[in-house]
């Protein structure tokens, strides 16, 4: 980039419509914020109030009556996840290399001692952390890209673990947010590996009739899906599907299947044929020239979808409500939020506090995956 | 190392035939060039002999074992295509230890020969980059690494350093069949240049629309193309064809270009071969540049030309001339290889005279060769 580059009238005027508008965007998420710090009586004022005293009394109601040990253990552990996350984004710290044997012992540690304590969720403990901890334990060296990763994923098991924690310990909120992690990520990875295999097929083989299997994938978008509401909730009832997790991962997954299975054909076709044939002469059968080959350099793709379908799930709040009972053991954190309007009025702080919490993990997922996304949207856009 | 035998190989592409009853024989440890213009399937032969693509029709024996309904993966080839494909998500080494892990070598042994063949390939100091960091040679040479850690028993390359400037072509070319002569392994080669072609191959296989027109050694397609087509694709600059009547007085037999020029035809053997061609009919003439010879003023046995424009090259000169018009108007030219030390002026007159011994003659109507 030779040059100096002219910095004019137009460029502070293009500055200041986008000071604007972050500001415009961000007021609501201030709001709440706000909201959420601020004591009943100080929220319903008439006239809105920039200064007041900070209370912690709304996240209190969230939290189960006694709190355990461990959810601190968790917590200092996703602590120390988060802080090695941003140690390993500065290139050329060999300490976060370092840590790495010696994290995945404590991991390993955790984990253990996770899946003996908490009951509830145990599964979901217990296939992440054997995953995870044969993966850390096996990776004595890595790059900075993958220790990043490594504490990344780190600090966001511990994080689940917290939830999970508090859940156990008698939280209701904990329990639905827990329940959105559980039924918001699983029909996402759910929807992108279907629609990544499937992509996979539409894009390299002649399958017959081909076009309009397509066509017919995406026209299950062109309903709006409240439409078939009473006809699910009726099918479900049947099938005893109706407030288990099950159900609403299989729902979520079929709104995001379609999506999922255009976006990663588009990524696919991108990716040279002959990547796969080279390795097909080489020796490699068809299933692993896809995972060695194919999958690496569609990881962006992968990415890009993996957060829209995310986005969908975590948001649906119709489906959820009409799907489940209420306070019973499927419930999402949508519907949960609005339930707080109770006998005693609307308790706004509550909602703040649960709306918070709620916008958080999405909010740092799709920051994480800000750079995939960027060229996840704008990849493919230049035809060859 | 294996020989290779292609049975009357059938293959479409939604309705566009690309192999038309395609048959082919290597021989075991042969350099096998299939040169061909684009489109006459030359690619889509050797994605079927690695079992990219299923021919329709037809099969394919290595060794004298039907190999043409296994896997690319049990066929035991090496194919390296016209766009070395390096994985962008992996080191050089590791692009170079890819084709290996399948095989069940270990890490030392894969170690050992990737070290070794870079070494081979002057590419030891490139081992840690990633392929977006190298230029076109390297990429081209690690390409070719990748292809060559293993020890398959056909090697299939298709149009390999098309993509290289000329100069590093030319010793890319060199270092290809230096290498294919000391492993000995088969290789099918395939190219569009002639060039690449007649300088690398122990035998050619001129492809034109699926269908093979010729295989010999690069002197047989050159100096008895099988017809018009092969006559026409090889040589550079490339072969005279002139249209001209066979005029017969009984053993004598006299040839003549555009109704006027006329020239005895002295050579035994190749009176022989015209004796089979009806008499006062139309063949097409094939001389090559360097089989025509120049000389000042009228010859006894020459025809006259007009120099129409030289060409020196330092160690040659081609030399255009013009015979005159013919039916059609059109000039008809002549291309002259000769020695540099050529000194005549554009618009000189001279006669020419053809080496006789290396005439061709080829059919008007079927292109097909006289013999």
């Amino acid at each position: 980039m030779a040059g100096k580059r002219r910095v004019g009238l137009g460029h502070y005027i293009i500055l200041i419509i986008i000071a604007v508008a972050v500001v415009v965007y961000l007021i609501p998420i201030y709001w709440i914020i706000i909201t959420s710090l601020k004591s009943p009586s100080d929220i319903v004022t008439k006239v809105p109030k920039f200064l007041f005293r900070i209370t912690w009394e709304n996240y209190q109601k969230l939290m189960p009556m006694e709190v355990p040990l461990i959810f601190y253990v968790f917590l200092v552990e996703a602590l120390i996840g988060i802080l090695l996350v941003c140690l390993s984004l500065k290139k050329d710290v060999a300490i976060v290399q370092m840590l790495i044997p010696m994290g995945s012992i404590l991991f390993a540690l955790t984990n253990f001692y996770a899946f003996i304590s908490t009951m509830n969720y145990n599964f979901l403990m217990l296939i992440v952390y054997a995953v995870a901890a044969y993966w850390l334990i096996r990776k004595t060296t890595a790059t900075m890209t993958q220790a990043s990763l490594i504490w990344g994923s780190l600090a966001a098991f511990s994080l689940v673990a917290v939830c999970a924690v508090l859940a156990g310990a008698g939280s209701k909120y904990f329990h639905q947010l827990l329940n959105s992690i559980v039924i918001g990520f699983g029909s996402t990875i759910l929807a992108v590996g279907l629609g990544t295999f499937s992509a996979y097929a539409f894009s390299r083989f002649e399958i017959l009739g081909k076009e309009d299997l397509l066509f017919f994938i995406l026209s299950t978008r062109m309903l709006p899906p409240v439409v078939v509401v009473i006809p699910v909730y009726l099918m479900y009832s049947k099938l005893g599907l109706r407030d288990t997790h099950l159900g609403l991962i299989l729902l979520y997954t079929t709104f995001n299947l379609s999506f999922a299975v255009w976006l990663m054909k588009g990524f696919i076709d991108e990716i040279p044929k002959e990547y796969e044939d080279a390795a097909l002469v080489d020796g490699y059968t068809r299933f692993q020239s896809f995972f060695k080959v194919v999958f690496p350099q569609s990881v962006t793709g992968i990415a890009a979808t993996a957060v829209f379908c995310l986005i969908t799930a975590w948001n649906e709040f119709a489906f959820a409500l009409v799907l489940t009972e209420v306070g019973g053991k499927a419930v999402t954190a949508p519907p949960s939020i609005t339930s707080a309007t109770g006998s005693g009025g609307v308790d706004w702080g509550m909602i703040a506090a649960k709306t918070f919490i709620f916008l958080l993990p999405v909010a740092v997922f799709t920051f994480l995956m800000r750079k995939h996304l960027l060229r996840g949207v704008t990849f493919g856009a230049v035809k060859r | 190392m294996a020989n290779l035998r292609l049975k009357d190989i059938k293959k479409s592409f939604s309705g566009q035939i690309a192999l038309d009853n395609l048959n082919l024989d290597v021989e075991d440890g042969e350099f096998f060039v299939i040169l061909g213009h684009t489109g006459a399937g030359k690619t889509t032969t050797l994605r079927c002999i690695a079992g990219l693509e299923q021919p329709e029709q037809g099969e394919i024996y290595m060794d004298d074992e039907l190999i043409s309904d296994m896997t690319p993966a049990t066929r035991d080839v090496a194919f390296v295509f016209q766009e070395h494909i390096l994985y962008p998500h992996m080191t050089v080494y590791e692009n170079m230890a890819f084709p290996l892990h399948p095989r069940g070598h270990s890490d030392s042994e894969i170690n050992l020969r990737v070290v070794e063949i870079a070494e081979m390939l002057h590419i030891e100091h490139l081992l840690e980059r990633q392929p977006s960091q190298l230029s076109g040679g390297e990429t081209q040479r690690v390409g070719l690494g990748r292809a060559m850690v293993r020890q398959p028993k056909v090697f299939l390359m298709d149009e390999p350093i098309s993509a290289l400037d000329a100069k590093l072509r030319a010793e890319m070319r060199a270092e290809i069949k230096w290498r294919q002569r000391q492993t000995g392994i088969t290789t099918l080669y395939v190219t569009h240049d002639q060039t690449e072609a007649m300088s690398m191959a122990d035998r050619i296989a001129i492809l034109k629309d699926g269908g093979v027109m010729q295989v010999g050694t690069a002197t047989e397609v050159y100096r008895s193309p099988a017809n018009l087509f092969v006559a026409d694709f090889i040589g550079n600059p490339s072969i005279n064809l002139i249209p001209c009547e066979v005029l017969a007085e009984g053993e004598n037999i006299r040839m003549s270009f555009l109704g006027h020029l006329q020239w005895q035809i002295t050579e035994a053997e190749i009176a022989k071969k015209l004796a089979t061609v009806d008499r006062d009919c139309e063949v097409i003439l094939g001389v090559h540049p360097e089989d025509i010879s120049l000389e000042d003023g009228q010859g006894t046995n020459g025809i006259p030309a007009e120099i129409y424009e030289f060409e020196s090259l330092g160690a040659e000169t081609i030399v255009d001339l013009s015979l005159g018009e013919n039916g059609e108007g059109e000039t008809v030219m002549l291309k002259v290889r000769t020695s540099p030390d050529f000194d005549k002026a554009v618009g000189q007159i001279v006669s020419i005279n053809f080496d006789q011994k290396q005439l061709l003659f080829f059919d008007t109507i079927t292109g097909e060769a006289i013999r």
